[in-house]
């Protein structure tokens, strides 16, 4: 009906810009969703030494952020550069590839009950609502380590249509989500399988209080693991889990497993199978679960790349023959190809979270609680109001994250109100949350200040523009001192706050030599 | 009562445009549209509520006529009080679900403020699946490459141009209160941006408004905001964050002038029949529907607005069906009863709201107590009476219980000598409502029949 066409607008503006534009790139990444023009360049090829060090000192930052913000983590300049000799001359506080780093962090192990009981003390939950709210105040406590990858995975597949608990639904509990996250954290530090920890899932009382019939269940799971979209296959799957079913007693839902089994042999799935426990065994066993795990997650990595590009990531990832989570999620965060040519819209976590580590900033006691608050209706920038609550919905997050007038208005609500202009007052106070005078103790004024803020914000410096016109406002409120740094930062984050590259992750190119 | 003047003046806007050249964009839409497309401007301008039943409500409130067949054939009993045997029961007289919305239907269908179509039956590419069903519906047709409804509508307004001025003079012509939905879905269509959708809160909070920066005058903040526009220019591609930087203070000041909650509600009319103020019911839906048709009302050029149910969960109904959903649909029903007198009040007949869903729903209660997919749903359409061969009160389609006895797949089904449409069948009507001719060339399907020519089946 509709032709395919470049918009005549897209180009003009590419036309009046192309020579300004230092983010700029040649990946896939359509940002917004839009679809880019050329193929997948490096596909999972892991970034070596090389590259990295074949990046600007500014783009090494860049590619350091890019990965720990996946992550909800991040790297501030005075930790990754020796800022010594100021920012004109940026130098490394170390030779290692700092991609490298975070990789081997990710492999050690920290006790991790001891943050668990740091939570207990620092900050308040909802009654009702904590075991939603947790996770974050978790992942937020829990430094880069062996532990907190595990927890970053099961937190990202719980917002996926992969394990989602669908806390929006009146058969699922609140408890259920928790139950969904501590049972995919269990797997995976055990180092189960994908099929052996999708299998568990499906069996769960949890995944039949999302899916809650024979045919919802047995449809659901054949589309969410398989992509499998055959109604006719419907009914028989239905038929050997005839005896599943899920029922209400004492105000809870209750998985039934009733002793009507089914005897009569279904084909189905490529095989032959009698009992519902088999379905499920029959899906967890098939070819297609570990190339639609992959590009289940590939659509959320690489959103906004072409169709093609996509399936050439996935079958990059299936080549490797992945058995874990850790094999695709590690394969995809620490590829060439996310590493230095994706360009999407970011998820809120990734923005905030990776701020908070560079801006030593402090969480409130409440924060977390009216993070994720998902009742009521309030004009605080919770993640329900950004259309991005966590283990809610029914199938998930969407791979692309909500970028609407409102939802967006809610998220840059919370960045610029909740973080960049937020700073701590008082040190004693736990109610008292945001950045902290510890952020901004370095020993950089004037023009060399202002790149540190953007190097921590944005891993990059200020243009000259932008350093002229936000000079003019500091000398017109008269905080051209030196110690009116404060004052300097609270007007630079919220010009900050304002700039749509914060939103998203960009492309790097290597240094021309 | 606002007159529309004092609407604009108050907003301090007369459209909320980007200053970019309308003639970059226009050939570019132009060219998009099929060669084939007919057109003739309408009379009035409709205007569209849209409201999406996300998970696929049952089309049992609205027609219980096989029932006796259904509960006679259900592996899990249906309850007495849809025994059409009994005395008591608690089925209508046009055979709706008296306490799931039924009394209401059949108050409004007597009223002339509604009506009810059976079969919305899908044939063609039978899916029951959630996201094909939904993104098929939502797009107004089966090529899930194509725009949503809302974003064809779009096109085709910019092309033929029926309001008399530019499109970048429009106010809020169309608008989401579900944030992102298929039915704004780009496909390959660059829309232009003053036609795209803006989303405002149905509970009139403004996320748009800025807290102050002490550290800052106004002076200064415009320069903040000047410079960081023109440094996101550099980004086209990020080009939603942008355009949500770009129409945040006109929102913020649109809200906070004209969409808040105090005018909103002093500006809803007394009933004569009761000498009161007409009160929704402050529940999720009957919140939507107050900002909804308040908004279409004050602004008549809010072509489209758009209302999802607020999850995918909430119609879904696989499990203890038959004590959830009468509630839910009779709150939907009561909701949409004061939205049809609200209407009927400020004599705004070109408003018209649509409600549909994913698809139907089996009619066998399964061991979970609930109904599993089905294919064949109702539409219940209310509003513009005024619109050109628009038809209201009637009550069209007949069904039959179709499926094996005791076995899960039973559904309602058109008998053979029933009227029938596809669902998007309703995105047609949508655009024959707009002007559009042959609107079967947008999406496959010819628009619903509205005419005589379809037996009512009201009694």
């Amino acid at each position: 009906m509709i032709n395919t066409r470049i918009p005549l607008i897209l180009i003009l503006m590419f036309l009046l810009v192309a020579c300004g534009n230092s983010g700029g790139g040649s990946g896939s990444g359509g940002s917004d969703g839009s679809g880019g023009s050329s193929q997948v360049e490096e596909s999972l090829e892991r970034l070596s030494d090389e590259d990295f060090n074949a990046l600007t000192e500014e783009d090494k930052l860049g590619v350091s952020n890019k990965v720990m913000g996946a992550l909800f983590k991040g790297v501030a300049p005075d930790e990754f550069f020796d800022l010594g000799a100021g920012v004109a001359a940026l130098a490394l506080q170390t030779d290692e590839n700092y991609v490298t780093k975070i990789e081997s962090d990710l492999s050690k192990a920290v006790n991790e009950n001891r943050y668990r009981n740091l939570i207990k003390q620092k900050y308040e939950f909802d009654e009702k609502q904590e075991p939603i709210q947790y996770q974050l105040a978790l992942l937020y406590e829990v430094p880069l380590s062996k532990n907190y990858f595990e927890l970053w995975m099961a937190y990202q597949l719980t917002n996926t249509i992969l394990f989602s608990p669908a806390v929006e639904l009146d058969t699922v509990a609140y408890e259920d989500a928790q139950r969904v996250f501590e049972r995919l954290v269990t797997m995976i530090r055990k180092s189960d399988t994908m099929r052996e920890i999708v299998y568990a899932h499906m069996i769960s009382q949890e995944n039949w209080r999302r899916f809650r019939s024979p045919e919802d269940n047995t449809r659901e799971m054949m589309e969410i693991y398989l992509k499998r979209f055959n109604d006719a296959e419907v009914p028989l799957a239905a038929q050997a889990c005839k005896n599943w079913s899920l029922e209400e007693q004492d105000d809870e839902y209750r998985l039934i497993i009733g002793n009507e089994i089914n005897t009569e042999p279904v084909q189905i799935l490529e095989t032959t199978l009698v009992e519902c426990t088999e379905f499920y065994r029959a899906v967890a066993d098939h070819a297609d679960l570990i190339p639609t795990v992959a590009a289940t997650l590939v659509d959320i990595f690489f959103y906004g790349y072409l169709p093609e590009d996509k399936a050439t990531i996935v079958n990059d990832i299936v080549e490797d023959d992945p058995a874990t989570f850790n094999d695709i999620f590690q394969n995809i965060l620490f590829s060439k190809e996310f590493l230095l040519n994706a360009e999407r819209p970011k998820q809120f976590e990734e923005v905030f979270f990776s701020l908070t580590a560079r801006l030593d900033w402090y969480a409130n006691k409440g924060f977390f609680k009216n993070l994720n608050r998902v009742t009521g209706s309030s004009n605080f920038p919770s993640l329900n109001n950004m259309s991005q609550a966590a283990m809610i919905y029914k199938l998930g997050r969407r791979a692309s994250v909500p970028l609407d007038t409102l939802s967006f208005a809610f998220y840059h609500k919370a960045v610029r109100e909740k973080l960049l202009i937020d700073r701590k007052g008082n040190p004693d106070n736990d109610n008292d949350g945001g950045w902290q005078d510890s952020f901004i103790n370095v020993s950089l004024v004037q023009d060399e200040f202002i790149d540190y803020l953007f190097l921590t914000v944005l891993s990059r410096n200020a243009t000259e523009q932008e350093l002229d016109e936000l000079n003019a406002i500091i000398v017109d409120r008269g905080f051209n001192r030196d110690d009116r740094k404060m004052q300097q930062t609270m007007i630079v984050l919220d010009y900050l706050s304002r700039l749509s590259e914060l939103y998203h992750t960009r492309p790097f190119e290597k240094e021309v030599q | 009562m606002f007159t529309r003047r004092q609407f604009l003046k108050a907003a301090g806007i007369g459209g909320l445009s980007l200053a970019l050249p309308p003639m970059v964009w226009r050939n570019e839409v132009q060219a998009a549209l099929p060669d084939t497309l007919n057109y003739a401007a309408p009379a009035m301008m409709p205007q569209i509520i849209h409201i999406f039943l996300y998970g696929g409500p049952s089309e049992l409130a609205g027609n219980l006529t096989n029932i006796e067949e259904i509960a006679a054939n259900s592996q899990n009993p249906y309850p007495a009080s849809l025994d059409p045997n009994n005395a008591n029961n608690d089925i209508t007289a046009n055979n709706f679900w008296g306490s799931a919305g039924g009394n209401i239907m059949e108050q409004l269908l007597a009223n002339g403020e509604m009506s009810l179509y059976r079969t919305i039956n899908r044939i063609k590419d039978d899916s029951k699946a959630h996201g094909r069903c939904i993104a098929q519906n939502l797009l107004g047709n089966l090529d899930l490459s194509n725009p949503g409804i809302a974003t064809t509508l779009a096109a085709v307004l910019e092309k033929f141009n029926p309001f008399g001025k530019a499109v970048d003079e429009l106010l809020l012509p169309f608008v989401t209160f579900e944030g992102d939905s298929r039915v704004f879905s780009p496909g390959d269509l660059d829309i232009p941006p003053p036609l795209r959708p803006l989303a405002l809160d149905a509970n009139f909070n403004n996320p748009y408004a800025r807290s102050n920066n002490n550290f800052l005058n106004a002076a200064n903040d415009q320069t903040l905001e000047d410079l960081a526009k023109t440094e996101s220019n550099q980004f086209p591609q990020f080009e939603k964050v942008n355009n949500a930087f770009i129409k945040r203070a006109e929102l913020s000041n649109f809200i906070e002038s004209s969409f808040n909650s105090e005018k909103i509600m002093a500006d809803l009319p007394v009933d004569p029949g009761t000498g009161q103020k007409i009160q929704y019911p402050n529940t999720n839906i009957g919140n939507r529907l107050l900002a909804a048709v308040s908004l279409a009302i004050k602004n008549p050029e809010s072509f489209f607005i758009s209302m999802g149910s607020g999850g995918l969960g909430g119609w879904d109904d696989h499990s203890d069906s038959l004590t959830r959903y009468p509630n839910r649909i009779q709150l939907l029903m009561e909701a949409l009863q004061v939205a049809s007198r609200h209407l009927a009040l400020m004599e705004a007949n070109n408003i018209v709201i649509n409600v549909f869903g994913d698809f139907g729903r089996n009619v066998n209660v399964n061991d979970s107590k609930g109904w599993d997919h089905g294919n064949n749903q109702n539409l219940y359409t209310f509003g513009g009476a005024d619109i050109a061969g628009r038809a209201l009160g009637k009550l069209v389609g007949k069904t039959q219980r179709i499926g094996t006895a005791f076995q899960n797949r039973q559904f309602t089904s058109p008998t053979n000598d029933s009227y029938q449409s596809e669902p998007f069948g309703i995105a047609s009507t949508i655009f024959k409502y707009f002007g559009v001719q042959n609107p079967e060339v947008l999406t496959g399907e010819p628009a619903i029949d509205e005419s005589n020519n379809v037996p009512n089946e009201l009694v």
